[in-house]
């Protein structure tokens, strides 16, 4: 996908690092940002696409294995590239994944599993490479988040939990960062890209009904970079997606909560017809 | 057989108010906290009334301890009826100055040990159409709350966990409470982790944001009243209501809140 302009400029010279680029939302925007400008390091478990990234632009782009919730490798990798590059302009946490399932059907090992990559991942990232920025007086974080922080979504507690704590983490991080100069932007996708929703993912329930229930919309993960990028470049604070039917559902969780309640009852009904046996 | 009270953090504050505002006999309370002598005299003070208790000395902060306690019960026989997550652990400083070890031990007390109960308790009580989960959030879900960024993290997923269950738990008549206490006097503020300010700085600013502070007692004692009636989402004391509500729909205002607290704690623009 070809980079905007105004974002290539913006990012010219920029040492970026990418958390879940090996699939997803996280891979769209490191191709997205391959030819920008920026130096990337895309990172994720082992993976073809990740490494694959590299392929014909090996001096910008540094794809790195990396479980993010092992802290000790965590601090090796960011050591690294700060010893190369001298510093960190740019954090994108797009790393996640999810469990969908009826909570009587929803283990202890999944909520762990969960909240280990998305709660666990973001707070190492951002707690080894935040006080760089600081120091440095400038820095941008991008968080994903989703909209069901605010709304939460029956079938998907672990997942709605943790990007809840990514949505109190970036109110409280956004004021205080302002203060030294780092831009904290998050991003709201209102749908679940296919790659989360594997079918070993989903616990309870027939696949097909199971994704079809939770999007808001069909679109690809390509789509949705791509106004993640525009939005993080023009410097806005919350990047919804898709954008006005996203904004309307978290404004109506937000002003009158009890109107979503139709809706969980249906997702719930989607639970109990499809159960497999 | 004797109700079953499972209430962590039950040694002070909100959970010991909860533990006596609850109890009487017939009721079988396991109390679980991290230091054994507060624990004994509020064990001491329940049997008095006539209800049972048990003491647990866990640490939140470290042991994976939750899913090994309930495992223990289930072996026993023992079906907890109602569970109270009043144990809570807040940090007070800048996000560049807060460890790893403070993330980390927020996140076990806080949210980790709500999943743990929301995992084991939880889908037992569906299969049983009936108990009772309180879990307790903040008014800083509703607006962010810098200088306490891991506490504020931790308290709005458990928000988020409450709504998306909800659903179900009503569907089958399982109460699941979300609790959101105002400023309450408890030893909260004695055990925050401080981090690049000072005691004294804190307190002062929790005194310039002229928030109302209430006693435990009287909180413990709307809380329970109020679930009792059947209410999912409980805020207490009643100005906080209106206090959530602006917060809320006009974040601007919670901009000028912050900034006085910046202000309080020292730190510079």
């Amino acid at each position: 996908m070809k980079t905007p302009a105004k974002t290539k400029a913006s990012l010219l010279g920029e040492v970026i690092l990418i958390t879940g680029a090996g699939s997803g939302i996280g891979l769209a925007l490191a191709r997205s940002l391959r030819k920008s400008g920026a130096t990337i390091y895309p990172c994720d478990l082992e993976g073809e696409d990740l490494q694959s990234l590299s392929e014909g632009c090996s001096e910008t782009v540094h794809p790195t294995v990396l479980d993010i919730t092992d802290r000790l490798a965590f601090i090796r990798v960011v050591d690294e590239i700060i010893a190369k590059e001298g510093k960190i302009d740019g954090l994108i946490n797009a790393a996640g994944i999810t469990v969908i399932g009826k909570a009587a059907d929803i283990r202890v090992k999944h909520w762990h599993e969960v909240l280990g990559v998305n709660v666990t991942g973001t707070v190492n990232a951002i707690e080894l490479i935040y006080p760089t920025m600081v120091a440095r007086g400038s820095g941008k974080i991008l968080n994903m988040g989703s909209i069901i922080a605010e709304t939460g979504e029956v079938g998907a507690a672990p997942f709605a939990t943790s990007k809840g704590f990514i949505l109190g983490l970036h109110r409280s991080l956004q004021a205080e960062a302002s203060h030294h100069g780092v831009s904290v932007t998050l991003a709201l996708p209102g749908y679940f890209p296919p790659d989360l929703l594997q079918r070993k993912r989903i616990v309870t329930g027939d696949p097909a009904t199971v994704t079809r229930a939770h999007s808001l919309c069909q679109s690809s993960a390509l789509m949705v970079a791509d106004v993640i990028l525009k939005g993080l470049c023009r410097g806005k604070k919350n990047i919804f997606y898709p954008p006005f039917k996203a904004r309307y559902y978290w404004l109506l969780a937000h002003w009158f909560p009890f109107l979503l309640t139709p809706l969980q009852k249906r997702f719930l009904k989607g639970f109990e017809v499809n159960r497999e046996p | 057989m004797a109700e079953v009270i499972v209430i962590t953090g039950a040694n002070s504050g909100i959970g010991k108010e909860i533990a006596l505002t609850l109890a009487g006999p017939g009721r079988h309370f396991f109390l679980l906290a991290r230091r054994v002598p507060e624990l004994e005299k509020v064990a001491t003070a329940l049997r008095e009334t006539g209800a049972q208790a048990t003491v647990r000395p866990i640490d939140l902060r470290r042991e994976h301890a939750w899913p090994g306690f309930f495992d223990e019960l289930a072996a026993q026989d023992i079906r907890i009826d109602q569970v109270y997550h009043c144990a809570v652990r807040m940090s007070v400083g800048a996000v560049h100055n807060t460890t790893a070890g403070d993330w980390e031990e927020i996140y076990r007390v806080n949210l980790l040990t709500a999943a743990d109960i929301l995992a084991t308790v939880f889908p037992e009580m569906i299969a049983r159409s009936t108990g009772r989960v309180v879990l307790f959030g903040s008014i800083s879900v509703n607006s962010g709350y810098p200088m306490a960024t891991p506490y504020c993290a931790t308290k709005t997923a458990i928000h988020a966990a409450w709504r998306s269950l909800l659903p179900e738990a009503k569907r089958s008549g399982v109460g699941l409470h979300y609790v959101s206490p105002g400023f309450v006097d408890t030893p909260l503020f004695e055990n925050f982790i401080l981090r690049g300010v000072t005691r004294q700085q804190t307190r002062q600013c929790a005194l310039s944001l002229r928030v109302p502070i209430s006693s435990p007692r009287r909180v413990a004692t709307t809380i329970v009243r109020k679930i009792e009636r059947g209410k999912t989402f409980v805020v207490t004391p009643n100005s906080i209501r209106l206090l959530i509500f602006i917060f809320r729909h006009i974040p601007s205002t919670s901009r000028r809140y912050f900034g006085q607290m910046f202000r309080s704690l020292g730190v510079e623009k």
